[in-house]
């Protein structure tokens, strides 16, 4: 009694904090700087000043003595997007992530991008890091998958081509139609990969587009049904569609069949289902479609990660398949203004939803 | 009269096998593997149609262009490409903004019936 309580060594004074947050800002490798915006007479962003940076700043941008100088000071040419992207943190106080290139510094960087201060406030808080030499491994990658691909199907042009002439121009016994039809049925395998590779380099490099025109997305469900049902009942699959007349919709018609294809394919291969159903609905602003199966299902940690590049399960590694296919799908729907998202009961069943925007 | 198709390709086994398809549907078949010999070819052969590789070593598919306009040759032209769609479609459009039009684009690899169908359809119209 009457002695002062102890505090547990958990609690931080504020003494405490100023010594941890000096720490850090001067410990950690990643830049830090707080800047005040500098704008015109229209009120628009055009430059910044340096009020405070940290241990790392030099190193991460290759600026010295920036402190109290403006960026234009220290790079004139610097891209005009980052002024207008702090601007916009200065003035909505919404904080920010986001991978920028900066031209004139020859970088590339991830930020992090926060107001300090109250509304009205100038100042902004910059944490980011060089990511130039990541970017340039990701683009030479991509340039690596491109051009493989690109050189893939040229061999596989004269062999898919002269296997069709031996089999449409030429006499063969039973035997001899089943071995062409096997390998022929594998070119064409060959051929999706080498096709998903090539679409997934363009996403990686943002450079995938959609062609978007007014379609009849219930005609479209039907057909893909109709030209998936041969495939469906080869494996003994019922494979059912249930879509009512849906409202036209703004989408690129190859592009949402190759998904719609790519699902199916998906579900009819690896899925063990007796029956897949297409289904479709209208939805507020959207149109929602469903495939569903009544297979063995997907785990939840297969499910997180099935929307990523080159996964493949365990189970689907034997039945082929390069992992590609539902991650291109994320990237086309993406381009649509959609949502793709699986639900799975192990046992039960999957079903995907995509939603599409009608406008 | 048997119609005549100029195929140019720098893969010789696209050539040979674009011959045998197109021998098999009463087609006479000339080859080259560049932009300078589909040229002489042209002079020589007067082909009906051009099967024209987008990418070809040496000659560009755009100088290609450029001469046969100048030539004021009128015989239909078809690309061929081992590109995606999309990147094929924005090569073409690049190709066309001198006032030239493509009759169509065919990718590789192809399905024979595919390549034959588009060649017919082509001749048939001009």
């Amino acid at each position: 009694m009457g002695q002062k309580k102890q505090l547990p060594s958990t609690i931080l004074t504020t003494r405490d904090y100023e010594s941890l947050y000096r720490t850090l800002l001067e410990k950690m490798d990643e830049g830090f700087c707080e800047i005040e915006m500098i704008y015109d007479k229209k009120g628009k962003p055009v430059d910044y000043r340096f009020l405070a940076i940290n241990a790392a700043f030099m190193s991460q941008t290759g600026l010295t003595d920036a402190l109290t100088k403006t960026m234009k000071e220290m790079v004139p040419n610097h891209d005009e997007h980052w002024f207008k992207i702090y601007g916009d943190v200065a003035k909505t106080g919404k904080s920010i992530r986001f991978e920028n290139p900066a031209v004139a510094m020859k970088r590339f960087y991830d930020v992090f991008a926060f107001r300090i201060g109250e509304n009205g406030s100038k100042r902004v808080g910059i944490l980011f890091k060089d990511i130039t030499e990541s970017k340039q491994l990701e683009s030479a990658k991509n340039l690596f998958l491109s051009m493989i691909s690109h050189e893939l199907r040229t061999p596989l042009t004269p062999i898919r081509s002269q296997l069709e002439l031996m089999r449409d121009k030429f006499k063969l016994d039973e035997k001899q139609t089943e071995m062409l039809k096997i390998i022929l049925r594998n070119v064409g395998r060959l051929n999706t990969i080498i096709n998903d590779l090539l679409d997934v380099t363009r996403i990686e490099a943002g450079r995938l587009t959609v062609d978007k025109k007014k379609e009849n997305l219930t005609v479209l469900l039907r057909d893909v049904v109709s030209f998936e049902a041969e495939s469906a009942s080869e494996r003994g699959i019922s494979l059912s569609v249930d879509v009512p007349k849906l409202p036209i919709v703004n989408i690129d018609k190859n592009r949402i069949t190759q998904v719609i294809i790519n699902l199916l394919n998906n579900s009819i291969k690896h899925s063990n289902a007796a029956k897949i159903k297409v289904e479709a609905e209208k939805k507020g602003k959207n149109i929602e479609i469903m495939i569903k199966d009544n297979g063995k299902g997907i785990s939840k940690e297969n499910a997180s990660k099935l929307f990523t590049p080159f996964f493949v399960s365990q189970e689907t590694t034997e039945s082929g398949g390069a992992g590609l296919g539902v991650y291109i799908c994320k990237g086309l729907i993406d381009l649509h203004g959609g949502k793709i998202w699986v639900e799975s009961v192990e046992g039960k069943g999957t079903t995907f939803f995509i939603s599409l925007p009608i406008k | 009269m048997k119609k005549k198709v100029l195929v140019t390709d720098d893969n010789a086994d696209i050539r040979e096998t674009v011959k045998a398809v197109l021998e098999f549907e009463d087609m006479d078949v000339v080859m080259a593997q560049d932009g300078k010999t589909a040229l002489e070819q042209i002079a020589k052969e007067r082909p009906d149609l051009i099967l024209l590789d987008l990418k070809m070593p040496g000659m560009t598919t755009n100088e290609f262009i450029t001469i046969y306009q100048k030539l004021k040759l009128k015989m239909p032209i078809i690309l061929f490409s081992a590109s995606r769609e999309r990147e094929t479609k924005e090569n073409i459009e690049k190709l066309e903004t001198g006032g030239f039009k493509t009759a169509d684009y065919i990718e590789k690899p192809f399905e024979n019936e595919d390549l034959v169908k588009r060649i017919k359809k082509v001749l048939n119209k001009h």
